[in-house]
């Protein structure tokens, strides 16, 4: 068991590692990508790999290598922002459900409860289809899906927490509901949403990938991860590069930060996160805590 | 047991109508115009503002919002899904014709994922920290990060290379030429259940993991069964509990994940006539439909909870 | 059909021989009994079977006369006919359809035509000249909320009067070149519909799947977005025809490569609209013959007029110059076939020899003259340092979005012009363009006639129903007026350069490229020639399409 335990925290390690990398990478675009991914170049369209462009270039001559890496920046900026948004917004929320509770607890409940009967890609088209395509309405459409994930784990902290004895007598002496929600209950919330925080980001940016790559994602000539999926396929044959490439990228990035979320909840005591998740499954009676340390985020 | 499915039952219909009121508030603030759809973009700019009202109250949509809501829902009760503004196809025309291949491959990619899920699952939680379990576990982190429609894209790639890949025409249902359509489906089905897979061979394994060191099996073992009665017998059962929820809930991440993978394989599914729906602005056909995904998830939510409240003996409501 | 009997032999003689003579222009109608069309059909063909072909995804309504893509003419072409057509064994000719005759008068300012008896619609009921009358009247005088892209071609058109059941004429309020107006009465979009059906849906037949017509194929059966079947109509007036029994039309986007896949995978009898690489593979396959021909579009640029710095000429012909229209064309050869081209059909009576265009600025192979009288013209029009901050409006297809970057940076690359990408959906481009929300954006127009007199109006027109750039040049329009009127063809070809010199230095648009169709087909689909059709437009209805196996 020591043995299998000290092997995860190798992976998520390693996971973290990776993802730190993707991150900086991201944010490093302008120095290490070797081209401007902007920069058409007639004389090499639809070039496979070779020794000028690593990854080959797309059907106008822009270089692939240096659109993975651009691409990061704004796969990532939108998962981290869509992640941030939606899961402190339903963190919040579901704190005051938690902690005020009565009607406005059993009002939330039953809101949170329809937004997660949508699946979720499902909602964010929807979303997106109102409020319109660029990065901002992406993002909240994107946010909006992680709410009821935040909601009903963070709501469940504070029901547990509202019982506790200091709790009970910073109510006695009299302390408003917003200071002991702030002061008492928030601490304890930190824990949870980073395991949330850390597991929806591969979510977060699997979603921003295949909205692109539908066609109702962040508008060209951006270069995301989904739209270049997306333009790869207009040829007879695709071009394996150009199709290869940008998938790979997403996985890796997934992956990582998969990784790393599973470590931070494994080192998280086990137990209490059990217990949060046995009431953030959508109506299922009492569940086992082996279901609640596999349970997935999301797909 | 009945008193749960009766409440259970209110609860769902409750949601439904939460769900439904989403929908139709989120469509209808949407900005464009059903008149543009109907006369085009250049014959709208010719109409006077008093043609426009009155053909938008002949459409019904100058009515009230609680009313429009209303017909709405009256529409849907009487099973009629409304028309699509461009070509006024009936959407429930749509629904008959590209449900079932839609639903063909969540039903298949259900059965794949336990098939594969659960045999790898098992196997690694009888032989912790062997090579195959190590494998297993790799395989299954894998998989869960790899996205759906890029798996089947890579799938399509080299199919189109080794075998002549040809894509889809038309829908072919099971019907009217089972080999025809085994092959529409078949892609799709195998990408999704994979993904759905590597989370049931990670849950089973941790829950089978506990389940046999239970004192209970301890006993079966003791008592002298063979080990694999042991396992079949007393093991398996009650690890599977948990499962079939997971199932349940990945069923809600199928229905979103495929309507991306039928995009990739080509495959005239209901996922890709919602895609082409938000990308033509088709407001009748989008909110139709995500109703229906809508509804679709939360009955199988219901079934989940019922199946699980059945298969438990100690769960009783 | 390459038969020729007889019978038609004779008549053609007598025409020679000076039949009908009419205006001054050489297109008498052939004088021909009541009962015969010039499409007889051939003996040697076999009939039956089922012709299976793909052309263009759904379009968005089922209007054929507001619709301006193959969309809709493609699928339901088969099921009208039109007054006069074009001749589907060359693509040009002009020849009777459901007017066996037509009468010019002297003064050019009255069209009769004869009507066929005994023609009957798909629903049984009897074609007749109030038909006609409705089918015209609603495309010449469109009711409140219908467009139709043709009505400019009948500006001139001021009464349609019913003779009897079947003669109906048609005056002008002035005498237009003969080949001008029987090429816009042949047009293939003009397909005659029952009068009925325009009363009954308040003239706006964009909801209605099913309006009958006269045509050689009936309505089966559609699925949206997957295939329309069509069966023969075994009333058809012109006997004989059709020969093939069922017509199964599938839906796949222009340039798709699904397209070229299933033909190629023996699905498909007939592709149109390949993409070039399918075109490729289906002309190394034996057994199957591909061919290009070409379309009535332009792929245009837009410059919005009524925006700083596009009021200036200058300003718009150093765009012109800057771009480089080889380069634009190879850079989507693998998505669709195009041509360099200049203001005026490059494959037209009117255009200006190839060896000329290829002399010119704007059109050499060498972009670097051109390059360096644009950055002098932009600098005298003061903006020696460029421009910043254009919003470039671009149609969501393949072919624009690859376009869209290409152009992009060659204008940042030769004249340091900066813009902004934002791509739109169809419907969702036109809301923008005519609203005159953009300052450059990029589509494809389309015009019924090769005739300058068409889109010189319709493109280039003040006013004209495509001149998204809101353009104007009065010595422009003037000249089109008299191209309007001149009857003499040589006379008209000279006043068509001197409106092209206009062009050049004062551009509506830049033509990014022109258009090319890639055809494939298996060698057994006979009697199609589509070697000589100039668009796709008026030869959809495969009434002498048959199959030899």
């Amino acid at each position: 068991m020591r043995k299998a335990l000290s092997r995860l925290t190798l992976a998520s390690l390693i996971g973290g590692v990776v993802g730190v990398a993707i991150v900086l990478g991201a944010l490093a675009a302008p120095l290490i990508a070797p081209r401007d991914p902007l920069k058409t170049d007639f004389r090499r369209m639809t070039k496979p790999p070779d020794a000028q462009a690593y990854f080959g270039t797309d059907q106008v001559g822009r270089d692939a290598l240096s659109r993975v890496i651009y691409g990061a920046r704004t796969s990532l900026f939108v998962a981290f922002s869509a992640v941030l948004l939606g899961t402190t917004t339903g963190s919040l929320w579901g704190l005051a459900s938690g902690y005020l509770g009565g009607r406005f607890d059993l009002l939330s409940q039953r809101m949170m409860e329809i937004f997660q009967s949508f699946p979720d890609l499902i909602l964010a088209m929807a979303i997106s289809l109102a409020i319109g395509t660029g990065m901002p309405a992406v993002i909240v459409a994107i946010a909006i899906t992680r709410l009821p994930f935040g909601g009903r784990v963070i709501r469940s902290v504070a029901l547990t927490v509202k019982e506790l004895a200091y709790v009970e007598a910073g109510r006695a002496s009299g302390a408003s509901n917003l200071r002991i929600m702030v002061l008492h209950v928030l601490p304890q919330c930190v824990a949870p949403y980073l395991v949330l925080a850390t597991t929806h980001l591969g979510v977060a940016i699997v979603i921003e990938a295949a909205l692109g790559f539908l066609g109702v994602g962040i508008p060209p000539p951006t270069p995301t991860w989904g739209n270049m999926l997306a333009d790869s396929l207009t040829s007879l044959v695709p071009h394996w590069w150009l199709v290869l490439f940008p998938g790979l990228a997403i996985t890796v990035t997934v992956l990582a930060f998969n990784l790393l979320g599973d470590g931070i909840r494994d080192t998280l005591d086990r137990r209490l996160y059990a217990t949060l998740f046995r009431s953030s499954m959508p109506s299922a009676p009492a569940v086992t805590a082996p279901v609640a340390a596999a349970l997935p985020p999301a797909r | 047991m009945r008193k749960y499915l009766a409440r259970r039952l209110i609860l769902a219909l409750a949601t439904l109508f939460g769900v439904s009121v989403i929908v139709f508030v989120v469509m209808r603030i949407l900005p464009g115009d059903p008149l543009v759809a109907m006369f085009g973009m250049e014959g709208f700019t010719k109409l006077t503002p008093s043609d426009r009202a009155r053909l938008i109250a002949d459409l019904g949509l100058a009515d009230p919002l609680p009313v429009q809501y209303a017909h709405w829902i009256r529409d849907i009760a009487t099973g009629s899904f409304g028309r699509s503004f461009f070509r006024g196809d009936s959407v429930r025309d749509l629904i008959v014709h590209r449900g079932p291949l839609s639903a063909e491959i969540g039903i298949l990619a259900v059965l794949v994922s336990w098939v594969v899920g659960l045999p790898v699952g098992i196997v690694s939680a009888l032989r912790p920290n062997s090579v195959s379990d190590n494998v297993a576990r790799s395989a299954s982190i894998l998989f869960i990060a790899i996205p759906g429609f890029w798996l089947g894209m890579l799938i399509v790639l080299a199919s189109l290379f080794w075998f002549g890949y040809k894509t889809p025409l038309r829908v072919i249902h099971l019907w009217q030429d089972p080999w025809a359509n085994f092959q529409l489906v078949i892609g799709p089905a195998i990408v999704l259940g994979l993904g759905q897979g590597a989370y049931i061979a990670r849950m089973s394994r941790s829950c089978l993991f506990e389940v046999i060191r239970e004192d209970y099996v301890r006993t079966a073992r003791a008592k002298g069964l063979v080990e694999g009665l042991v396992i079949m017998r007393h093991a398996l059962p009650n690890a599977l509990l948990p499962v079939v929820t997971l199932s349940g809930i990945l069923m809600g991440f199928v229905l979103g994940g495929s309507v991306a993978v039928e995009q990739a394989f080509g495959v005239p599914g209901l996922g890709r006539s919602l895609v082409t729906a938000v990308i033509e602005r088709d407001i009748v056909v989008v909110q139709n439909l995500v109703l229906l995904y809508a509804m679709i998830f939360v009955f199988v939510n219901i079934a989940v909870d019922l199946s699980y409240a059945w298969l438990d003996p100690r769960i009783r409501y | 059909m390459s038969h020729i009997d007889r019978r038609t032999f004779l008549k053609h003689a007598a025409i020679a021989t000076g039949g009908l003579a009419v205006a001054s222009e050489l297109l008498p109608s052939p004088v021909l009994a009541q009962e015969d069309s010039p499409l007889r059909p051939d003996p040697a063909a076999r009939r039956g079977g089922t012709l299976r072909y793909a052309v263009h995804s759904a379009a968005a309504h089922f209007d054929i006369h507001q619709s301006g893509t193959v969309a809709n003419i493609g699928p339901q072409g088969p099921m009208y006919d039109n007054l006069i057509r074009r001749d589907p064994r060359d693509g040009q000719t002009i020849i009777p359809d459901l007017a066996w005759k037509w009468d010019i008068a002297k003064d050019g300012k009255t069209y009769t035509f004869h009507l066929r008896k005994g023609v009957k619609f798909h629903d049984g009921a009897d074609f007749t000249a109030d038909d006609v009358k409705a089918t015209f009247a609603r495309i010449v005088w469109p009711p409140k909320g219908v467009v139709i892209p043709r009505t400019p071609l009948f500006a001139a058109v001021s009464e349609i009067n019913v003779l009897d059941p079947h003669r109906i004429e048609f005056k002008l309020k002035e005498p237009r070149p003969a080949k001008f107006m029987l090429g816009s009465f042949a047009s293939g979009w003009n397909v005659i519909v029952r009068k009925k059906s325009l009363e009954e849906h308040g003239g706006n037949l964009r909801q209605v799947m099913n309006f009958p017509g006269t045509g050689p194929f009936k309505h089966v059966s559609r699925v949206d977005k997957e295939i329309w079947i069509q069966e023969r109509n075994p009333n058809y007036w012109n006997k004989g025809l059709p020969y093939l029994d069922r017509l199964e039309i599938y839906a796949i986007p222009p340039f798709d490569p699904a397209n070229g896949s299933a033909l190629l995978a023996g699905k498909l009898d007939y592709g149109r609209l390949l993409d070039p690489v399918s075109a490729r593979k289906v002309k190394a396959t034996p057994g199957m013959t591909s061919t290009d021909f070409y379309q009535t579009v332009v792929q245009a640029f837009f410059m919005n007029n009524k925006k700083k710095p596009f009021n200036d000429p200058r300003v718009r012909r150093a765009f012109h110059l800057a771009l480089d229209k080889h380069v634009l064309v190879d850079v989507v050869k693998d998505v669709a076939p195009m041509m360099v081209g200049g203001f005026v059909y490059p494959f037209s009576e009117w255009a200006s020899p190839a060896a000329e265009m290829s002399k010119r600025l704007g059109y050499q192979t060498d972009p670097k003259p051109a390059v360096q009288e644009a950055k002098k013209l932009l600098a005298a029009a003061g903006y020696p340092n460029g421009i910043k901050d254009l919003d470039f409006l671009v149609r969501d297809i393949a072919t624009f979005r690859l376009w869209s970057v290409a152009i992009q940076a060659m204008l940042k690359e030769t004249i340091n012009v900066e813009t902004k990408l934002r791509v739109a959906q169809a419907s969702a481009w036109f809301d923008e363009a005519q609203a005159g929300n953009f300052d450059v954006a990029i589509s494809a127009i389309v015009s019924t006639l090769l005739d300058p007199s068409d889109y010189f109006t319709a493109w280039y027109g003040k006013g004209g129903p495509q001149n998204y750039s809101l353009w104007e040049n009065p010595a422009f329009h003037d000249l089109t007026s008299q191209i309007d009127h001149e009857l003499d063809d040589a006379r008209r070809k000279a006043l068509v350069r001197k409106a092209e010199d206009i062009l050049e230095q004062d551009p509506p648009l830049v033509p990014v490229s022109w258009e090319k169709i890639y055809d494939g087909w298996y060698n057994y689909v006979k009697g199609v020639n589509p070697y000589k059709i100039i668009g796709i437009y008026d030869v959809v209805r495969w009434d002498t399409a048959w199959l030899a196996k």
